[in-house]
């Protein structure tokens, strides 16, 4: 299996096949971090849609987008090429069942 | 109309750095709120609601001082504070620099320098109708060598009031976790759900310390080669496993150390690594556990 990318703790799956369903309009939208303060902040505008812990993100035509972390000092900035993306944050056990990895 | 600049001289780029060397040595340095320059900086803010500034202005010793009083005035329990003040400085400088530099005029930079003034004698506030609540100005502020928010000695902020706030490497933790991060038990390192809060804790207690403290034995390790990240699956006498794993190098070169709960099914470090990412069974995982990002930072 290969995936387009992790940073941190967030995985980001390019797919196949074009996001199905209504999206909404975003600018600078932001994965995770939220307890941190440090979130993970995709820069420019966007097409998404939350869906439980995973965002489908379509990043439009042109030049790659950038995902930057909060921290100065964290993970450094990756790009993001056009197409359609589920973005998700890695899971982790605890209580007997999945969750999220918070950060 | 600001004037552009299509480059800068090399005094101007060393101005760059210079300007936000400053900001950041100035978080530390403790001042006197000052009415005079509190006020100038009101008047804009109000004004910016066409709103004049009250003739209530209060000095508050912490946040928390600022955010009970809030509360008494509005008859509502107020959480949050403005985020106006010293916080703004990561985006303040770039307009200093700008004026320094010529790019903004006297008259076009002076709302955004009359925040840069507020911030060096005052914290936030908590601007309300009727009153004006200034929070002072730290009486210790603590940073590591990156400029993040950082003790693990003791508090990385002191208030005037006694309040005390906790951080490590600019992230906020408990205040247990930096003055007795050995007092964890090993059902209060696994109630932590926080992987910063965990890695905080591992570092300052000492990760074998946490593995000791769980009774917690390396069962498998796997190397990525591709990437040169070390994997190491743990397992607790109770049968919780936990993923303990290298991060990719950060802007500051650092690779921490980060160890988080895994499916207590997985036998292997690789598998471990393969479940977290995608929502396949831990039996899949370790059937093909080969997995690639193209990018990992």
């Amino acid at each position: 299996m290969e995936l387009y990318a992790r940073h941190g703790d967030l995985v980001i799956e390019k797919l196949d096949k074009p996001i199905v369903g209504e999206l909404q309009k975003g600018v600078n939208i932001v994965f995770a971090g939220d307890s941190s303060g440090h979130p993970h902040t995709l820069m420019g505008s966007v097409d998404f849609r939350r869906d439980g812990r995973r965002t489908l993100v379509r990043v439009p035509d042109g030049k790659p987008m950038e995902l930057r972390h909060g921290k100065s000092t964290g993970h450094k900035t990756i790009a993001l090429a056009p197409g359609d993306y589920e973005v998700r944050p890695l899971r982790e056990r605890g209580d007997g069942a999945d969750r999220a990895v918070e950060d | 109309m600001a004037n552009l600049l299509e480059t800068l001289t090399p005094e101007q780029e060393a101005l760059l750095d210079k300007t936000a060397d400053a900001y950041i040595a100035d978080l530390v340095v403790q001042r006197e709120p000052d009415l005079g320059i509190i006020n100038r900086w009101l008047d804009v803010a109000y004004g910016l609601f066409d709103m004049k500034r009250p003739a209530r202005v209060e000095i508050a010793a912490s946040p928390e001082a600022a955010l009970k009083l809030a509360s008494e005035l509005t008859g509502e329990k107020q959480t949050e504070m403005d985020w106006c003040g010293v916080g703004d400085g990561g985006w303040v400088s770039f307009y200093d620099l700008f004026h320094q530099i010529g790019v903004l005029t006297d008259e076009e930079a002076a709302e955004v320098l009359a925040l840069r003034d507020f911030g060096k004698v005052a914290w936030d506030s908590v601007l309300l109708d009727e009153c004006a609540i200034v929070i002072r100005r730290p009486v210790a502020l603590r940073l590591d060598d990156d400029g993040n928010l950082h003790s693990i000695a003791g508090p990385c902020i002191e208030w005037a009031d006694g309040e005390k706030d906790y951080a490590y490497h600019g992230t906020w933790v408990p205040e247990r976790i930096v003055m007795e991060p050995r007092s964890f038990t090993r059902d209060d390192i696994l109630a932590i759900t926080n992987t910063e809060e965990r890695r905080a804790l591992g570092e300052i207690a000492g990760w074998q310390w946490i593995a000791d403290q769980l009774g917690a034995a390396v069962v498998d390790k796997w190397y990525d080669r591709s990437t040169k990240l070390k994997y190491e699956l743990l397992k607790c006498p109770n049968g919780t496993q936990l993923l303990r794993k290298q991060s990719p190098a950060l802007k500051s070169g650092k690779q921490p150390t980060y160890v988080e709960p895994v499916h207590e099914d997985l036998k292997t470090a690789r598998a471990a690594r393969k479940w977290q990412a995608t929502n396949l069974t831990p039996s899949q995982c370790e059937a093909d556990p080969v997995l690639r990002y193209a990018v990992e930072a």
